[in-house]
């Protein structure tokens, strides 16, 4: 940003001069009048005591009247020039005001900071990273919503479609069947728009203050309200020994927990799946592994995107929402920690690490 | 008509299977783009109803790989993006209609035949050929002015060598045409509902040739 000079320097110049100017012009009318009364008074000299002190007071009177007089006119014009200098030196504020006041509320591009005095340059500085960092909030939050009405297309089209297919079956069966699809389909709208929500909250930041959590209880409760889901699946749930106290919300702890539990039953494939926590340096190490196909190398980055769907491990179709990972990454990234994708070291299947700080103990 | 079925989503895959089936087309649903591209390769379908986001192989792909080998199947696709250019993407890949989701299960219906009806050189919506004229659309069929009731199978059968009159169509295209993956084929079954729909339209309506399969003759111009 190239600074235009100083405010400070532009007003105190300019005063400067205005004031020189109205003293410049006072001190040539005192002259003259000066220069004017001493003239009078070699050319007829005084000739009486009472005379000498008459002529004395009308020359001082003389020149306090010249040097009064010249400030009286001079000083509303010393005014004006004033609030002429300073509405000048003030110009660029006025020009930002105007540029900041004529903006929409989306029109977020930098102010120009060209030609700007010294004073002003930080403000603008501050207000284009301010407006950088709303203009990328915004971008999110649109990019959000074209996704999300988007991903909301494919459950309202089923829906819609299986009430059809129910209206104009003649078979009581199918017609049962496609109602019970139905009734899925809200199951899953519904799914759909609460990760939705969890994560438009995560991203928004809105964090609860941290406090020190033991994952193992966590760990616990979700793998005791995923045993149904577990079951459906022929697949165990276990819990190796072993436990952490990290620094984070408990709630989203579960969120990130269950959505991990959820990924490895309904991608896995395995009959087993195994949560294990214990600590490597100064973080708390989370490990959730599966037995199953596992998923290739190249595609590892791509599961982590929002909406990416992968197909269901028993059906081949896709069910979920394509946000679990998503949620779970933000949840980690929110701790300060960190998440990856391997291979067990037993072989097959997908082991999810996450890594978070251990509660920082007080000495 | 025999119609390949690709989307991933369970909900709607299973309700465009059942929708296409009332409306008495054979449907074959695979819920990724390699099995289509495997499905295609392997079989002759009608028309292809294709959804664009798909795991494994995206449609787009799909879509071009088939009219780079020079197949002109009519091929439907679905998407759940609204904008202008991904509609324009889909037309340019080789598409030959589109329908931006959720749709209704009628339109879709109505799109495929306009499909099967302009992939057939067929411009009037009502199928004419030897005196007989089919309706898909209603799903009704008047043999010499007088309507006659068929069941679900006799009518695609009608239906498909009505697409191509003049034409003849061999057991195994016909059985093609009948027949989704896994369902039972009786080794005489096309003979039967020939045999059937004779009895309903009359012994000329549709006429064997020996060796080679059934046709129904062109209407006399």
């Amino acid at each position: 940003m190239k600074a235009g000079g100083s405010l400070r320097a532009r007003l105190v110049l300019l005063t400067t001069l205005a004031v020189a100017i109205v003293w410049l012009l006072t001190a040539a009318f005192t002259w003259r009048a000066a220069l004017h009364e001493l003239e009078e008074l070699l050319s007829h000299p005084p000739t009486t005591a009472n005379h000498m002190e008459e002529e004395r007071a009308e020359l001082a009177g003389e020149i306090a009247k010249h040097l009064l007089m010249p400030m009286l006119i001079a000083l509303p014009g010393l005014a004006l020039v004033l609030v002429v200098a300073v509405g000048f030196s003030l110009r660029p504020l006025q020009r930002l005001t105007a540029d900041v006041g004529n903006r929409a509320a989306d029109r977020l591009s930098p102010i120009d900071g060209t030609d700007t005095p010294r004073e002003i340059a930080p403000l603008i500085e501050r207000l284009n990273d301010l407006f950088a960092g709303i203009d990328r909030a915004l971008q999110n939050e649109r990019r959000f919503t074209a996704d999300a009405s988007h991903e909301l297309r494919t459950p309202l089209a089923a829906l819609k479609a299986q009430a059809q297919v129910a209206l104009a079956a003649t078979d009581e069966a199918k017609r049962r069947h496609a109602l019970n699809q139905i009734l899925v389909g809200c199951d899953r709208a519904t799914h759909l728009v609460t990760q939705m929500l969890t994560l438009a909250r995560l991203d928004a930041g809105t964090v609860q203050p941290m406090q020190a959590v033991a994952l193992r209880p966590v760990a616990a409760e979700v793998l005791a309200l995923s045993a149904g889901a577990a079951v459906e699946q022929h697949c165990d749930l276990v819990l190796k020994d072993g436990d952490a106290p990290v620094q984070g919300d408990p709630l989203l702890l579960q969120v990130m927990l269950r959505n991990l539990v959820d990924n490895a039953l309904r991608h896995g494939g395995g009959s087993e799946v195994e949560v294990a926590i214990g600590r490597e340096g100064t973080h708390a190490l989370l490990t959730v592994s599966d037995n199953g196909g596992g998923i290739a190398a190249a595609d590892r980055e791509r599961v982590q995107q929002r909406f990416h769907r992968s197909a269901s491990a028993d059906s081949g179709a896709t069910t979920g929402s394509g946000l679990g990972l998503s949620i779970v990454k933000r949840i980690v990234e929110l701790h300060g920690g960190s998440m990856t994708i391997g291979d067990p070291a037993t072989g097959g299947g997908t082991l999810l690490r996450v890594l978070l700080p251990l509660v920082r103990r007080d000495p | 008509m025999r119609i390949l079925l690709v989307e991933d989503d369970a909900l709607l895959g299973d309700a465009l299977e059942a929708g296409l089936k009332q409306a008495g087309h054979a449907v074959d649903w695979v819920r990724d783009g390699l099995r289509a591209e495997t499905a295609l390769a392997a079989e002759d379908y009608a028309a292809v109803v294709l959804d664009l986001g798909l795991p494994r192989k995206d449609g787009i792909e799909v879509l071009r790989g088939l009219r780079a080998k020079k197949r002109s199947l009519p091929v439907l696709i679905l998407t759940a993006r609204d904008t202008v250019d991904d509609r324009i993407k889909g037309l340019d890949a080789g598409a030959d209609d589109y329908l931006v989701k959720p749709f209704d299960l009628g339109e879709l219906n109505a799109r495929v035949r306009a499909l099967l009806r302009r992939a057939g050189g067929q411009p009037a919506p009502v199928l004419t050929a030897a005196g007989l004229s089919l309706d898909p659309a209603t799903r009704r069929v008047l043999a010499q002015g007088r309507e006659v009731e068929l069941s679900a199978r006799e009518f695609a059968l009608l239906h498909a060598l009505m697409q191509y009159p003049g034409r003849a169509l061999s057991r195994p295209q016909l059985e093609q045409h009948l027949y989704a993956w896994g369902e039972e084929i009786g080794s005489n079954a096309v003979e039967v509902y020939i045999h059937h729909l004779r009895r309903k339209l009359g012994a000329d309506a549709i006429r064997t040739l020996r060796g080679i399969g059934y046709v129904v003759a062109r209407e006399a111009a």
